[in-house]
């Protein structure tokens, strides 16, 4: 319990003076004696060095048994046609305490699948109130429904979903405006010949010299790429694959990270997929008919060379609170990152040399990563993980490292991205195979945590030490008439006459889940002004409210208002 | 020699003050008195002034006093007198080509020869002021002739070798070269002279020849090895340049020369490891070299190891801050580790050295262009001024159209990207670019044109990923 300031009504300059604690927002790392995890991946490097090894995991956040408070799921690997563990491996379940610790449930929760995984996308497909989940992985995808008191069932078979191939990210979105989460699996490259490399074809660049036998993994680019999966829900636990009919099947990629988002405010979600050396596809949909593949067109499918990148991490938000969604990806060294800004024609630019982002990521390979208003303020804020995907590159490069550093960008107000990791934690200075990475508030103090699995360790967990003390509402939104998650609902705020929006994206950041609540930052004001939730369609309505409290969560239902 | 038979005649004519003249005349030519000759002669000629033997004489002591004019009246006098003299007509044809009078001195030549055609110093002479005014053909025929009089004279067949070089007589050439490697006594010395000759008229392949045939008969000749290694290095052929510079440096390891240009092989060649492994093992013996330096900088470039390569190439820009193409190298390194301010003082630097290479604008434009918009019109100014300096440059313009996409002047970009897709039509960023901007100018079938064009060379590219890991089977 911290000790809280009454101010008495005095001039600026003696407010100034009471407010002298630092505005500078920190994380703390959690060490596993304290949380309690104690999993670590197992990556199942060989030898061989057969590329899925290397892409994995997936990390989710969210509330598996309804009681308020986020768990935290991690995907593992497990038995493949190149990997034969000794004993069964299965992801792992760990519910919330409370208290800063975590118990492992995996077994009571049945999550025992033991598969090659990738990914998790976490949501309720089928509105019964209980987060489902999905798992993606080499060779199968599978999917669990969740039995409402904490155990899961394996419902692939009969749900329809069977994207062939090597799986990677997920997303649950409406994208028929049917009130139904429909589902959404990127597909990697065409894999089947298990190939593995030697540095001509290797992920960290060609070696001259080198001795001719030692293997790498292999870049993506000599792989045949595969198209994607999009399955509407028909109810009742069925899915359809209709990515003939939607046009996804025209395009073939090398799909990792993918977000749902809007980007021309039409009502219906759009999916930005980043895909690795080959162009990232932006999927536009045409009133829920077709899907309308425009990254070249649009600006945010090759470089600004023209080039087509590494793709890997992404998502979308209005950084620059211009009521557009913008988009992010993350490419591998040398490429940097990209921040597009909407130019409101279905067009992008990337301002990443303007904006600040350029610089620190030249040599970073990135991963998983998220738009999160980290100090509350209202504008968002930008965390990544990073790595490099080839783990003998340090002999090669040595400017680029195998393990990366975390980083972490404060949004200044005005959309340019502020490098802060220097002064934002310890965590910051170490490095790390980071990929997965999942954004939630694991404490429910109002300021979002991050976790992030760590490619052949323990993951970090990351708690938000909150120091800025700005103000914040939490939203929970379920949607009854709109789909259950409120996916696509449009947030507006006002605090201190300041007005903010934010679009409820799915999806993002890369093979990982968010906690699906909405943190709105109110900054200095200690209250709202007002809030509207526009529901999504079919929904559509919009609820306006002025009395929310603040510095607490509300869970808000469509058409029944705040409970 | 005609001057001392007429001098005898005289003699023998009882002229005997003319006698003395004559011979002390000679006396003092022979031992280079000649202004004391030329006196003695002038007072000879006085009581003898028809005598063509005097004439002759005073000839070549005023041309030794370089008083052409003079010689050249004392020559026409002799010739006047004793028209069948061919000595004369060659000395006139020496001092003519001296003054220049080229029809003159070639006249004069060929009527010495109609005389005396086996003259092999009047040949020779000949054969020179031909080639000096570029008839190399001619030369050829007079030397062909003068290696008919001496077919062991190598100076000879390697200057006639000169004039079916430069006069493209190609299977005269090589016939040529072949005979003169068959010639008893030739020696691997003489070889090594004759292929830096036929390497002066870019006779690579004759040159490669000899050099071998030196190789084959002194196999344990550094200065051969290395003469061909340089020579296969000139044609690019980086393996066989690095077999014969390997060779060389092995047989003297001491030869800075053979050692640096066998890394810059590697280097070529892109053998970068195996470049850093000898670079390596020479690093006692040449270490402190500049040269070593700028070679171990450029392999560590090559290896992408720029932090490395930086403290080679800043080391070598400090001793020789004059060296461009450190300064360029430079640049590039700090771009690969991302910092773009040094990479753009470097480039500038290089610039300022060396104005007039084109690729220095495009890489400092480039640059810019990375660092921010507010560089752009300066980015464009750079690549204006490359195109200039090189025309054909396709980078300088795609990157020019780039930078006017950012300006959003979508018209130039597009006359500059249509250009470069024009020459460059497998080029898929430039198409990328052309694309999106007749997307940006509202032409979306020239568009979606573009973009057809992209996906199909894409779709080519994955294909031959596909063969290449057909063929390439994993390690």
């Amino acid at each position: 319990m911290r000790a809280v300031w009454v101010l008495p009504v005095l001039g600026v300059s003696s407010v100034l003076c009471f407010t002298s604690l630092s505005e500078r927002v920190t994380f703390r790392q959690a060490m596993p004696d304290k949380t309690g995890i104690r999993w670590s991946q197992v990556n199942a490097r060989s030898d061989h060095r057969y590329l899925p090894e290397t892409i994995p995991p997936g990390v989710a956040i969210f509330d598996y048994n309804n009681d308020g408070w986020m768990d935290i799921l991690f995907v593992n690997t497990g038995e493949s046609p190149f990997f034969h563990p000794a004993a069964p491996l299965y992801p792992a379940l760990y519910r919330n305490n409370r208290n800063g610790t975590f118990t492992d449930v995996s077994a009571e929760a049945g999550l025992k699948v033991n598969f090659f995984g990738m990914g998790v996308a976490v949501a309720d497909y089928d509105g019964d109130g209980y987060q489902d989940v999905l798992l993606t992985g080499y060779g199968k995808c599978i999917l669990y429904h969740n039995n409402g008191h904490g155990t899961f069932a394996d419902v692939t078979v009969q749900s329809g979903i069977h994207p062939p191939g090597w799986s990677t990210s997920a997303v649950w979105f409406d994208y028929n405006n049917d009130g139904k989460l429909d589902l959404f699996v990127a597909q990697f490259v065409d894999y089947s010949s298990l190939k593995s490399c030697g540095s001509a074809n290797a992920y960290g660049g060609k070696v001259e010299g080198g001795p001719e036998t030692q293997i790498y993994y292999c870049i993506p680019r000599v792989f045949d790429p595969m198209p994607s999966h999009l399955y509407r829900n028909d109810g009742g636990g069925h899915f359809t694959d209709v990515s003939k009919e939607t046009g996804i099947l025209e395009s073939l990629g090398k799909g990792f990270g993918v977000v749902a988002t809007d980007i021309n405010n039409d009502g219906y979600l759009d999916l930005f997929q980043a895909n690795d050396t080959v162009p990232n596809f932006l999927f536009v949909n045409r009133g829920a008919k077709k899907f309308e593949e425009i990254g070249l067109a649009s600006g945010v499918g090759y470089s600004e060379d023209g080039l087509a990148r590494s793709g890997m991490g992404v998502d979308a938000a209005d950084f620059d609170q211009d009521g557009r969604q913008d988009l992010f990806v993350a490419n591998v060294d040398q490429e940097t990152f990209s921040i597009y800004r909407n130019n409101g024609d279905e067009t992008f630019r990337d301002l990443s040399r303007s904006h600040g982002i350029a610089g620190p990521t030249r040599l970073l390979s990135g991963w998983g990563l998220r738009f999160l208003d980290y100090d509350n303020d209202g504008s968002a804020d930008l965390i990544l993980g990073n790595g490099h995907p080839d783990d003998q590159v340090d002999q090669r490069m040595k400017a680029v490292t195998y393990l990366e550093p975390l980083l972490l960008f404060h949004n200044d107000g005005h959309g340019k991205m502020i490098h802060v990791s220097d002064t934002s934690g310890d965590v910051f200075r170490g490095k790390y195979a980071a990929r997965g990475l999942a954004v939630g508030d694991l404490n429910n103090d109002g300021y979002p945590d991050v976790v992030v699995g760590i490619n052949g360790g323990p993951p970090l967990v990351l708690y938000n030490n909150g120091e800025s003390r700005n103000h914040w509402i939490g939203l929970r939104l379920v949607g009854t008439e709109s789909n259950p998650t409120a996916t696509g609902a449009i947030l507006r705020w006002s605090a201190g006459g300041v007005v903010r929006s934010r679009l409820k994206t799915a999806g993002g950041s890369f093979l990982s889940s968010h906690d699906p609540r909405e943190i709105l930052g109110l900054g200095k004001s200690d209250r709202a002004d007002w809030i509207e939730i526009q529901w999504p369609k079919p929904g559509g309505h919009t609820d306006r409210f002025t009395d929310l409290s603040v510095d607490k969560y509300v869970t808000v239902i469509e058409g029944k208002g705040v409970q | 020699m005609l001057p001392g038979l007429l001098l005898l005649a005289s003699l023998a004519q009882g002229s005997l003050p003319v006698e003395m003249l004559a011979r002390q005349a000679r006396d003092d030519f022979q031992a280079a008195r000649y202004a004391a000759a030329r006196d003695k002669l002038r007072e000879a000629l006085k009581r003898s002034p028809s005598n063509p033997a005097l004439w002759s004489y005073l000839g070549l002591a005023e041309a030794q006093l370089n008083d052409l004019d003079s010689a050249i009246a004392d020559f026409q006098k002799t010739l006047a007198l004793a028209p069948d003299d061919a000595q004369s007509f060659f000395n006139l044809g020496l001092l003519y080509g001296r003054k220049n009078q080229t029809a003159k001195a070639v006249d004069a030549y060929q009527r010495g020869l109609k005389l005396e055609p086996n003259n092999p110093a009047a040949i020779q002479n000949y054969a020179l002021l031909l080639m000096t005014q570029a008839r190399f053909r001619e030369a050829a025929a007079s030397l062909e002739k003068l290696r008919g009089l001496d077919t062991g004279n190598l100076p000879v067949r390697f200057t006639l070798m000169g004039c079916y070089a430069k006069a493209g007589m190609k299977s005269e050439l090589a016939l040529e070269v072949q005979a003169a490697l068959e010639l008893p006594g030739l020696t691997s010395a003489a070889c090594l002279r004759l292929a830096k000759i036929l390497l002066e008229d870019n006779q690579r392949e004759s040159a490669g020849i000899v050099l071998e045939h030196a190789i084959s008969m002194t196999p344990d000749s550094a200065e051969a090895h290395y003469d061909l290694g340089l020579l296969r290095l000139g044609k690019s052929e980086y393996e066989g340049a690095t077999s014969e510079l390997g060779r060389a440096a092995q047989i003297d390891p001491s030869a800075a020369p053979y050692a640096m240009r066998l890394a810059e092989s590697l280097i070529l060649w892109k053998h970068y490891g195996t470049a850093l492994e000898f670079l390596t093992a020479v690093k006692d013996r040449f270490g402190s070299l500049p040269d070593y330096r700028y070679k171990l900088g450029l392999t560590y470039y090559s290896l992408h190891q720029f932090p490395r390569a930086i403290t080679q190439l800043e080391d070598v820009a400090t001793e020789q801050p004059q060296l461009d193409t450190v300064q360029f190298f430079l640049g590039n390194c700090y771009g690969g580790v991302g910092d773009l301010d040094k990479a753009e003082s470097h480039y500038r630097r290089a610039i300022e050295l060396q104005p007039r290479n084109a690729s220095y604008y495009t890489a400092l434009a480039q640059v810019l262009r990375k660092m921010g918009d507010e560089n752009t019109d300066e980015a464009i100014t750079n690549l204006e001024k490359a195109i200039s300096l090189d025309a054909s440059d396709i980078p300088s313009k795609q990157e020019l159209g780039l930078c006017f996409i950012k300006k959003a002047d979508y018209a130039k970009a597009r006359d500059l990207l249509e250009q470069v897709v024009a020459k460059e039509p497998t080029l898929t960023s430039a198409h990328v670019a052309l694309a999106q901007t007749y997307y940006k100018l509202r032409k979306k079938e020239d568009g979606d044109r573009e973009a057809a064009i992209v996906a199909r060379l894409q779709a080519e590219e994955q294909a031959r990923q596909a063969e290449l890991r057909k063929a390439v089977a994993s390690p």
